[in-house]
């Protein structure tokens, strides 16, 4: 692993790869007609597991992170800075295996670790932090009815 | 809490719940010791990430962190431990009515050939496939019982054996999926029917119908119309007076006295909130903390008279560890089919449990249950759509309610060794080794899987499905939320752990009451058999106390 990400950050949605994640996370789910992940909450669920109980998982994460922002230079400017058609193509690298440094793990499975966490908070229940406005039931239509009075 | 009982019964699920009712009603005096909480529907949380059925960051009825076990490709090679909610862990919940507080409540009885296997279909090499030593027959006065006291809603499938009784609630109105699939099935020629559930369709016993919130897998029921032992068995056990219910109590060990005789059970408390370590006497003790758990407790209940634990004389105990393979396929169709309401599952073929040329055993095939849109997330896509990005958002949107699932739970073919043994290394917090699971189900149980999920991709694509997709599973060890096998039954005390009755064989006073009895797991969820079961043996335990009369019901006609 990187040696500069080596320890468990308590507090991920500090750091500084933090927008990077939330910009990733906004291509994973775009805004369209519908909200984007960040729109919807998906990043405050991932800001709650990745220093709870998925903390062991957010070294792998942030390196992964770092390195896109690596490889964003090479496109013009960090993952932040570059337009949504720049930062799908280094997705895109990422999901073939193409992006240059020392992965942790491969970052295809990096990319899916991250739509998965995405996913999670714009799908999963309001409680998680994510969902908010049971935006993500209501694009799918989805609706728990009498089970749903607890949120 | 007195310091003597008639019966001690450990877990109050399936077949623990049913053991309390019968014996108390027979006047026997009963404790009921559960590890876990009593919990109401506001305590049992509903959180879609953490729960029975998609425990992807933890659950959310039992037990807790403590109760770690140890998962291992061979039985003494090395180990890894596992939290309960971790995959391979094998978990079931625990609390008070156990599995039955959140279970989806398929309520199948098996059919005359799954207590026959062996017979019907000889015995694969190197597999664990027997007989068991009763039949349907036998079963069916307690089937038709639990039905009727618990609450079962279904219709008849004509390959099932012959019932005294109709169901006493008729099925939910047909969803669409329940009618494209059944109109496929009647150009296909095969025989379907309503999948029959321990879910009220009208008021029955005091409580409202299902509230349709879809819910049900995972989840306690937010309008108590889903039937578990703690909503109608337990309330009756405890109003005979004969019945004490101790719950946060972990049993830790089956006691015996100097002739080797059991005499009770030991016991870690936490109800009244400081720990107690207690010994409790009893006449007679019944485990029925599912077939995992009761292995485990009787294999580590050693002592000079049973120095490799209780009912363990020919290495038996913990062995045959059965479940189910899930085997089907998913199919997107151009239309909705899905109406919101719960519980969703309505339709089911049984052609194919039995009678297929070539294949030991076979399986039954239904729809699903509304799946919660995480799950829909992690295993409904199709392998060649996007996971990010517009095509991934958009496939979401436009078909979470198109995609249709067709599966259903393989009969496995047991093997000896997938197998329930005690940890060398581990000790939980309480001083018990913990349960390593080891071993998988026997290898031509995959061919079954394999012949299954063809079966489906054929009811799928007769629907009208414009893709259909899914693998049929690997090769694994089976368990989980279904368990069995681990004390199966026998008239030879060589070749099982149990007679016929549930009682351990080498003991007068000890009994198993869960899944852990099953020989086989038959095609079908296994809750109605546990309760039936244990029913019929809990019966026969009532009569060895020459109590008061029989709680079995008069015959109907």
């Amino acid at each position: 692993m990187g040696s500069t990400m080596a320890k468990l950050n308590p507090n991920p949605a500090a750091s500084p790869q933090w927008p990077t994640l939330r910009a990733v996370f906004d291509r994973i789910i775009p805004r369209d007609e519908h909200p984007s992940a960040c729109d919807a909450g998906a990043d405050r669920h991932a800001a709650n597991v990745l220093s709870g109980e998925a903390a062991d998982r957010w070294p792998t994460i942030q390196t992964g992170l770092a390195l896109l922002d690596e490889a964003a230079i090479s496109l013009g400017g960090v993952f932040v800075n570059l337009p949504e058609s720049s930062q799908d193509r280094l997705l895109t690298m990422a999901e073939n295996g193409n992006l240059p440094g020392n992965w942790p793990i491969p970052p295809s499975r990096w990319l899916r670790m991250m739509c998965d966490l995405t996913a999670e908070g714009y799908f999963g229940d309001p409680g998680t932090g994510g969902n908010i406005d049971r935006a993500g039931w209501r694009m799918i239509g989805y609706d728990p009815g009498v089970g749903g009075s607890r949120w | 809490m007195v310091k003597s009982y008639d019966v001690i019964v450990v877990g109050s699920g399936a077949g623990g719940g049913v053991a309390a009712w019968v014996l108390s009603v027979e006047g026997l005096r009963v404790l009921l010791i559960e590890r876990g909480w009593q919990r109401t529907y506001a305590d049992v949380p509903v959180d879609h990430l953490r729960n029975e059925r998609l425990p992807v960051y933890g659950h959310n009825a039992g037990p807790d962190d403590r109760h770690v076990r140890v998962i291992a490709s061979k039985v003494d090679g090395p180990g890894t431990s596992v939290l309960p909610h971790q995959p391979g862990y094998h978990n079931n919940a625990a609390a008070v009515g156990g599995g039955t507080l959140v279970y989806g409540a398929q309520a199948w009885r098996f059919m005359p050939q799954d207590f026959r296997m062996a017979t019907t279909y000889g015995v694969p090499a190197g597999s664990s496939l027997a007989d068991w030593p009763i039949g349907y027959d036998e079963l069916e006065p307690y089937y038709s019982s639990i039905e009727q006291e618990m609450g079962v809603s279904g219709e008849v499938h004509e390959l099932h054996g012959e019932r005294q009784r109709s169901y006493p609630m008729s099925p939910f109105e047909p969803n669409p999926q329940r009618k494209v699939l059944e109109a496929a099935a009647r150009r296909l020629g095969w025989p379907v029917a309503a999948v029959p559930l321990l879910i009220n369709t009208r008021t029955f016993n005091g409580r409202p119908a299902c509230g349709r919130c879809g819910m049900c897998v995972g989840f306690a029921c937010p309008t108590d119309g889903k039937n578990g032992t703690q909503n109608t068995l337990l309330p009756r056990a405890l109003s005979t007076g004969h019945c004490t219910l101790l719950t946060r109590t972990v049993v830790t060990g089956i006691e015996t006295d100097a002739r080797g005789d059991v005499c009770g059970v030991s016991v870690y408390s936490e109800r009244t909130g400081s720990p107690i370590r207690t010994s409790i006497k009893a006449s007679a003790v019944v485990l029925a903390g599912g077939a995992i758990e009761s292995a485990r407790l009787l294999l580590a209940s050693r002592s000079k008279h049973h120095p490799l634990g209780l009912g363990n004389r020919f290495d038996l105990v913990g062995r045959n560890l059965q479940g189910h393979c899930y085997s089907g396929a998913f199919g997107l169709f151009s239309e909705d089919l899905h109406d919101g309401l719960g519980p969703g599952v309505s339709i089911a073929t049984c052609k194919f449990n039995h009678g297929n040329d070539g294949i030991v055993g076979g399986g039954m095939l239904a729809n699903e249950f509304i799946p919660l849109p995480s799950t829909f997330w992690h295993r409904n896509f199709p392998p060649d759509v996007s996971r990010w990005g517009e095509p991934a958002k958009r496939f979401m949107r436009d078909n979470y309610r198109r995609v249709m699932q067709v599966h259903g739970p393989v009969h496995d073919i047991p093997s000896p060794d997938a197998r329930v043994t005690l940890d060398p290394n581990i000790v939980d917090p309480f001083g018990t080794p913990v349960a390593r699971l080891s071993g998988t189900t026997h290898p031509a149980t995959i061919d079954v899987a394999r012949f299954m999920h063809e079966r489906a991709v054929e009811w799928l694509t007769a629907a009208g499905a414009v893709k259909v997709w899914g693998q049929p599973p690997g090769l694994h060890l089976t368990g989980g939320q279904h368990q069995a096998g681990t004390c199966r039954m026998g008239a030879d005390p060589q070749t099982s752990v149990t007679d016929p009755f549930g009682r351990v064989h080498g003991h007068d006073n000890l009994f198993v009451m869960d899944g852990g009895v099953h020989v086989t797991n038959g095609g079908f969820n296994p809750v109605l058999t546990i309760l039936a079961t244990a029913m019929r043996s809990a019966e026969h335990l009532g009569e060895q106390f020459n109590a008061r009369p029989k709680t079995r019901p008069a015959r109907a006609g």
